[in-house]
């Protein structure tokens, strides 16, 4: 047993029930819920995204798959810079300006149908809970490493703290949960580069002549395709990641919480700056841990390399840093989960309940209500699938997520909020197909066929983006939205371009 | 419900703002596009030609270089696209300002906020 690792957990713990138990007191209408009272400032939603972003996957998948293949284990990180400059430059601010509470309330403000907004929502809840299971089963196992404590224990020990975050916290416990995440993930990953460095080499130069001296050159290259098959398959993994960060619906609403149209500028900024901090960090700690650790522990310990950071920390501080690293990657999935929750209950209550089957007739009461038990309900099927599904396929899980953020959410958003001919038929349309043909293209690939799968590509992503983009342009066509379509997107466009400070007097709950 | 804004909105302001508008997305699609070219020429490179297989200078490798000089080039991306921004507000104050009076000698206009 690790003390240090129990003790830091239990302060971890205490102090999130704290911040949930004040945030609680403060959640009084939807809004507060969803968006915590669109009161974030920038900085504080740079680091919410961060805390949001880095998943277990991130921080402990990648330094191990590092730590294993070399350069090759690090491209899944490089997506970030650029899903992070579209953020930027094409959605932050019309989100902001555009968005109430859901991604289906930024697509509604242009085509305000109760079909297109169950379509959306579906894809939101699609798109998260996968995600989330994913979450699950990569912390439940890592827990179970960590402390030795059973799966199914450790996943209903994190699900439990999930929903009551969630539920009592809403997003501003979910904020301040992320926002201490941020921070604690750059200081320990910084911490860790830091005291890595000093046992092998204290400049960069240093650190990778150490690298190609033990490792081989070859670990510090991104290797040839072994087949045009295969490079198809990099490649495309790569577009997917980016455009899929892009969105993420549990990104994408963190940008509904902040102020005012520049402090959404400045969270997608400030959080590309960490999160690329956090990138460019992550080949020291896994050729650290390669080094230092050697490969053969790294995988005697856990085949998949997932514990390559947890390994370096205790090599090189004993059981207080591995007791330190356990604790910050028990907050990262919290952080991660608690962003989910929110994004895919806010579509159930928000959007399926409060929108389409009461027809904007709930009251505010009933709405945090429905928020509150959808959020409940949510977590539970979460937990539910995770316990059925332990020992499946991490990495297809966040592929299929990541795919059909780039291939259903991503297109939709971006015609939504510039093409002037996009309709609301051809966004129903668009939608519905791409999210079963995105769907049908992973589960028939080679995750789940093996190796004469119908579709061979392990990350379809290349061929179902723009087939994804094809299919809401072919649907916009065919069903144009005539003289009242035209007049909907000049609302939007002089909305997007003016904000909505002046213009939505009296619109939202919020002052 | 909001057709009453078409009505009153002057066609001068409405093509203003769609001319600005037309600033911004020109920016970002340019902006967007290039910096996603350049990052998905990486794996093709690494994958298919030896272009990247080399040593940069020391024990640094040409693929590291490559990957860590996307981080960098999304900052500097960040610095241009906050001085857009600042150009792009001050121009979008003002069509405001130019659409708040015209909503107020209109009938009514901003009271409903062309919204719903």
């Amino acid at each position: 047993m690790n003390w240090s690792a129990i003790i830091l957990f239990a302060v971890t713990i205490a102090a999130t029930l704290v911040m949930t138990f004040v945030a609680a007191r403060r959640t009084k209408t939807p809004s507060d819920h969803y968006i915590a009272g669109r009161s974030i400032g920038g900085w504080q939603n740079g680091f919410a995204i961060t805390g949001d972003f880095v998943s277990a996957a991130a921080f402990l998948g990648i330094s191990g798959a590092i730590a294993l293949s070399g350069f090759d284990g690090y491209y899944i990180m490089l997506g970030v810079p650029v899903a992070f400059v579209i953020l930027l430059v094409a959605l932050a601010e019309p989100l902001r300006n555009l968005g109430k509470y859901t991604m289906a309330d930024v697509v509604t403000s242009r085509f305000d149908t109760r079909r297109l907004r169950a379509a959306t929502a579906v894809t939101t809840v699609v798109i998260s809970v996968f995600y989330m299971v994913a979450q699950f089963i990569g912390a439940g196992v890592l827990i179970q490493l960590l402390f030795g404590i059973d799966y199914i224990l450790a996943v209903l020990i994190i699900g439990v703290l999930m929903t009551a975050y969630v539920v009592f916290g809403g997003m501003l416990a979910t904020t301040w949960i992320q926002i201490v995440q941020g921070v604690i993930l750059l200081v320990v990953t910084f911490a860790l580069v830091i005291f890595a460095m000093s046992a092998i080499g204290l400049s960069p130069m240093a650190f990778f002549d150490a690298v190609v001296d033990k490792l081989g050159p070859e670990s510090v290259v991104g290797s040839q395709a072994p087949s045009t098959l295969a490079g198809i398959n990099l490649v495309s993994l790569n577009v997917a990641t980016a455009l899929g960060i892009a969105g993420l619906p549990h990104m994408l609403i963190r940008f509904l919480t902040v102020t005012d149209r520049s402090a959404a500028r400045t969270s997608a900024m400030s959080a590309g700056l960490l999160i690329g901090l956090f990138g460019l960090a992550l080949p020291f700690l896994g050729h650290g841990a390669a080094l230092l650790v050697g490969k053969s522990a790294i995988t005697d310990a856990d085949a998949g390399g997932n514990l390559a950071a947890p390994l370096l920390a205790e090599y090189v501080g004993g059981n207080l840093l591995l007791g330190v690293v356990a604790a910050t990657a028990f907050v990262v999935i919290i952080a991660t989960l608690s962003g989910l929750v929110i994004a895919s209950s806010g579509a159930v209550a928000n959007d399926l309940y409060a929108n389409v089957l009461r027809r904007k007739r709930a009251s505010q009461r009933q709405q945090l209500r429905a928020a509150r038990l959808a959020a409940l309900l949510i977590s539970g099927a979460a937990i539910i699938i995770s316990l059925a599904l332990q020992g499946i396929n991490l990495a297809f899980l966040i592929t299929l997520g990541l795919c059909l953020a780039a291939s259903v959410n991503l297109p939709l958003l971006l015609f939504t909020i510039y093409w002037r001919k996009f309709s609301e038929g051809g966004a129903t349309f668009g939608t519905i197909t791409s999210l079963s043909v995105t769907t049908a293209a992973v589960l028939l690939g080679p995750a789940t066929m093996g190796n004469g799968a119908i579709v061979p590509l392990t990350n379809p992503g290349i061929v179902t983006i723009p087939l994804g983009f094809a299919l809401f342009w072919v649907g916009s066509i065919l069903t144009p939205g005539g003289p009242e379509g035209t007049a909907a997107f000049k609302r939007l466009t002089r909305k997007i371009t003016l904000g909505d400070k002046q213009l939505d007097v009296g619109r939202h709950d919020v002052s | 419900m909001t057709s009453t804004t078409a009505k009153n909105s002057d066609p001068e302001l409405d093509a203003d703002i769609e001319q600005l508008a037309r600033r911004k997305r020109r920016f970002a699609f340019a902006l967007s596009a290039s910096f996603l070219a350049y990052f998905t020429l990486l794996p093709i490179l690494a994958s298919y030609t030896t272009v990247l297989s080399g040593m940069a200078f020391g024990s640094l490798s040409l693929s590291y270089v490559y990957a860590f000089s996307l981080f960098p080039i999304g900052w500097i991306a960040f610095i241009f696209s906050a001085k857009q921004s600042k150009k792009i507000d001050v121009e979008a104050d003002r069509l405001l300002s130019r659409y708040q009076a015209s909503a107020a000698s209109g009938v009514a206009n901003l009271g409903q906020g062309g919204e719903r």
